[in-house]
């Protein structure tokens, strides 16, 4: 077994308070055709209180994160003045480890995706135990196999993260992300470790979780050159080592005699790395902002990214230090920034759903002698609805039919669609339509008209107001009538009719025999990507149906099971 | 309906049916039902803000503007509706031209002349705003209403949807497929002189020249509310 020596300095730095980031926001203003591609614009002046609404009103879509501001010693300066001499020597910031040593590196490791993480997980290991069924369930079976002291209702707060695939929860997200897996995403761990030895402290750190392992493996490469260049270097240890050479920002002249020191904060630097929807990963930093201050929003959002966000508090610190060519004793100024603060992850996207188109109106056209349908776009402050989408039936008891649909989507990144329209169905017009000229409708039928929209997220709407119209060939005049106000959900377009929704049982009387008759309109069904939905259990997948007969005089009840043999499939084998 | 905020009377909101919610509410059937409602400034005189100031002038509005009793008749009550639209930012509402054949200079007024191949004329009414590049799209009116004097006048492939007691016809018209460049609907469409008898020169005629028939249509735009009234003048 081969062994090395090296040497190695003492460690020493400098602890400076850091901020705290508390909470971040997306949100969304109004829709933009090249939200996608494009950064928001930047308001042109500062916000203020006088400008500020009219500001939030003009930003399409921003960023916010509040931030708990450090305790320490303030600046002498004005906020403004000390901005902008962060600003202008934006390049002189150093960080503790450059002040404290010089052979050492400060790892900070935070992570940020272990909600993800814990979901995937979860899946991964009802998929090995063949436990199906919605998250609910799997967490329920999963539940069974933990000792009494897990927290068994983890399981079921990470259904929300149900949204990554594809349905979406109405459960306050916040009261998840301040829960314990808020906590564990907010964790930030720092640890400095000495240059030469960085490498194999990195691979040789136990896992204590998988994101702290990855976070580790983000750095690996850089810790790797770190370690091979301080290994190369003189192993000698030097007084040099212990000599801190610095590029201040302002120089007066000192005294031998006093060696003293003042720190104080001086402004919030803001930095922001973002994950783009191609692929594309950048860093930069994006503001400074004077250290008391309680929120920063960022303007410059492009939507369907995802952002980090963290701060470092800068701070001045004013002490003796000796020229390099002269050795002359002075009094110097110098800009260190404290440790990252914890870093607050947002994704840029909305799930708002738009509301049904409003005044829903139909008039008979006496020259094409047919009906046109009419509406107006709903009040909709996110001004994103791209489609319209009108629909018929002839009755209440039979389902909706999409007549047309209006694309007039003008966004440069079209969305994805969770229904499938027929391309026949699909009119692609340069500007909204609001209007519908029912070429088909017979003077002798009757037909119930609704109207629809969808954002340009694909998130569609419930139904206008129904309205039933039908031709009085007598008074030569279409008669109209209410059938249904506005806001009926898709699979429900009778919700809000007078009467049961359901047929909850067949009641009958004088009876004594039963036929039950299993005749499906299909016998197979498909989803949009081609995969049965296994709609019919069968007597070989152990599925049985029950028929309740409850005799309401005797209060007495029977359960019939019935069960389905596949001939098919029988024949077929 | 009145809403009146006055701290000596005990009225808040006057509400009366019209005669259309009437006929509804005597069929007796549960058919009755309110669905909406709309908001209407008809009241109010916007020329106070600008002799006296956005705070002055809207204290002066609503202190002093006396408010119309509930009305009965439909289309009295409500002339100047409110609208709905979503861009909060929105400062310009849009306008309409006029253009075609037979107008004068300033495009308000159309001469037509009977028995003459000047009997017929096409028009053009084109939304548009002022110092803005495009038009709102919740503003892009996608149907007109068109008043016409019934005795005199009809548009050509159209039917009116209703002519009132005062023998004005109301149609309703679709805007042309295409749009202007700042996306602002177009409407045409060829307004044709009705056959006018000599005895209808004589009783309709100006009291100076019985030869001519003066009239008036107007075009409002559904969604935006703009409304372009023009003169038509009929010659013998």
């Amino acid at each position: 077994m081969k062994a090395s020596t090296f040497t190695s300095n003492v460690l020493s730095r400098i602890s400076l308070e850091k901020p705290v980031i508390t909470e971040g926001k997306f949100t969304y203003g109004y829709f933009t055709p090249d939200e996608a591609v494009t950064e928001g614009p930047v308001p042109g002046t500062q916000l203020t209180r006088e400008n500020s609404r009219t500001q939030l009103l003009l930003s399409p879509r921003r960023n916010t994160i509040a931030i708990m501001p450090t305790s320490s010693k303030r600046t002498s300066l004005s906020s403004e003045k000390a901005v902008s001499l962060v600003k202008e020597n934006i390049n002189k910031l150093y960080s503790s480890e450059d002040i404290g040593n010089t052979g050492a590196t400060t790892i900070a490791s935070q992570d940020t995706n272990v909600l993800d993480r814990a979901y995937q997980l979860i899946l991964r290991a009802a998929e090995s135990r063949e436990i199906e069924g919605n998250f609910t369930d799997i967490a329920a079976d999963l539940g069974l196999s933990l000792p009494d002291s897990v927290d068994k209702s983890l399981l079921q707060e990470l259904g929300v993260r149900y949204a990554s695939a594809g349905a979406q929860f109405a459960v306050d997200r916040n009261r998840i992300e301040s829960g314990k897996f808020g906590q564990a995403r907010s964790f930030t761990s720092t640890t400095v470790v000495a240059d030469k030895f960085a490498l194999d402290i990195v691979l040789n750190t136990p896992q204590a979780s998988p994101g702290a392992s990855e976070a580790l493996q983000e750095v690996r490469n850089d810790v790797a050159a770190v370690q091979s260049i301080a290994r190369q270097e003189n192993q000698q240890i030097s007084s040099n080592d212990y000599i801190t050479v610095v590029d201040p920002v302002s120089v007066k002249a000192g005294s031998a005699k006093t060696f003293d020191y003042d720190i104080s904060a001086l402004a919030n630097v803001v930095y922001r790395k973002e994950h783009r929807a191609n692929g594309i990963t950048s860093t930069k930093l994006l503001s400074v902002i004077p250290v008391d201050s309680q929120n920063f929003t960022d303007f410059q959002v492009m939507y369907g990214t995802q952002y980090h966000y963290w701060i470092h508090t800068v701070y001045v610190m004013r002490t003796s230090a000796i020229t390099a060519n002269t050795g002359q004793v002075v009094t110097v100024d110098i800009l260190l920034q404290s440790e990252p603060s914890n870093t607050i992850s947002i994704h840029s996207s909305e799930t708002v759903p738009p509301p049904p188109p409003a005044d829903i109106a139909i008039r008979w056209d006496y020259y094409e002698r047919k009906p046109v349908v009419t509406w107006s776009f709903p009040p909709n402050p996110q001004r994103d609805i791209k489609y319209f989408q009108v629909f018929k039936r002839a009755s209440v008891n039979e389902p909706f039919e999409l007549q047309v649909e209006y694309d007039f989507n003008d966004s440069l990144v079209k969305p994805k669609r969770y229904e499938s329209i027929e391309p026949t169905n699909t009119k692609p017009v340069d500007t909204p339509v609001l209007s519908f000229v029912d070429a088909n409708f017979k003077k002798e039928s009757t037909a119930i008209y609704a109207v629809a929209c969808v954002d340009a997220r694909g998130l569609v709407s419930n139904y206008s107001a129904q309205i039933e119209a039908s031709f009085d060939k007598i008074r030569n005049r279409l008669s109209t009538k209410y059938v249904s106000p506005g806001n009926a959900p898709r699979p429900y377009p009778n919700v809000f009719l007078r009467g049961d929704l359901f047929l909850d049982s067949i009641v009958t009387k004088n009876k004594r025999r039963i036929k039950a008759y299993f005749d499906p309109e299909y016998l197979k069904l498909v989803d949009r990507f081609g995969n049965d939905m296994k709609l019919f259990g069968t007597v070989d997948d152990g599925t049985s149906y029950k028929i309740s007969v409850i005799d309401t005089d005797r209060a007495e009840d029977l359960v019939v099971d019935m069960s389905i043999t596949d001939l098919l499939r029988t024949k077929a084998d | 309906m009145g809403f009146l905020d006055h701290s000596t009377s005990n009225i808040i909101v006057d509400a009366v049916l019209t005669d259309i919610g009437r006929q509804f509410l005597a069929r007796n059937d549960g058919s009755f039902s309110i669905v909406k409602f709309a908001l209407a400034d008809d009241e109010i005189d916007y020329t106070m803000i600008q002799k006296y100031g956005r705070i002055v002038g809207k204290e002066k509005i609503e202190k002093n503007t006396p408010i119309f009793e509930a009305q009965t008749i439909a289309g009295l009550a409500l002339k100047y509706r409110c609208v709905s639209i979503s861009n909060p930012n929105l400062t310009k509402m849009s306008s309409m031209t006029i253009t075609g054949e037979g107008l004068d200079s300033s495009g308000t007024t159309l001469s037509m002349t009977a028995s003459s191949t000047t009997s017929s004329r096409l028009l053009t009414f084109t939304q548009s705003v002022v110092g803005e590049n495009l038009v709102d799209v919740e503003l892009r009116d996608q149907q007109f209403l068109v008043k016409v004097p019934n005795n005199f006048v009809q548009i050509a492939g159209a039917a009116p949807d209703y002519v009132d007691v005062d023998n004005v016809a109301y149609y309703t018209l679709l805007r042309s497929p295409t749009t202007t460049a700042a996306g602002g609907s177009v409407l045409s469409f060829t307004l044709v002189l009705k056959s006018i008898t000599d005895t209808q020169f004589s009783v309709f005629g100006t009291s100076s020249d019985k030869t001519i028939i003066k009239a008036v249509a107007s075009v409002t735009g559904m969604q935006s509310g703009a409304v372009k009234d023009f003169n038509i003048t009929i010659s013998k």
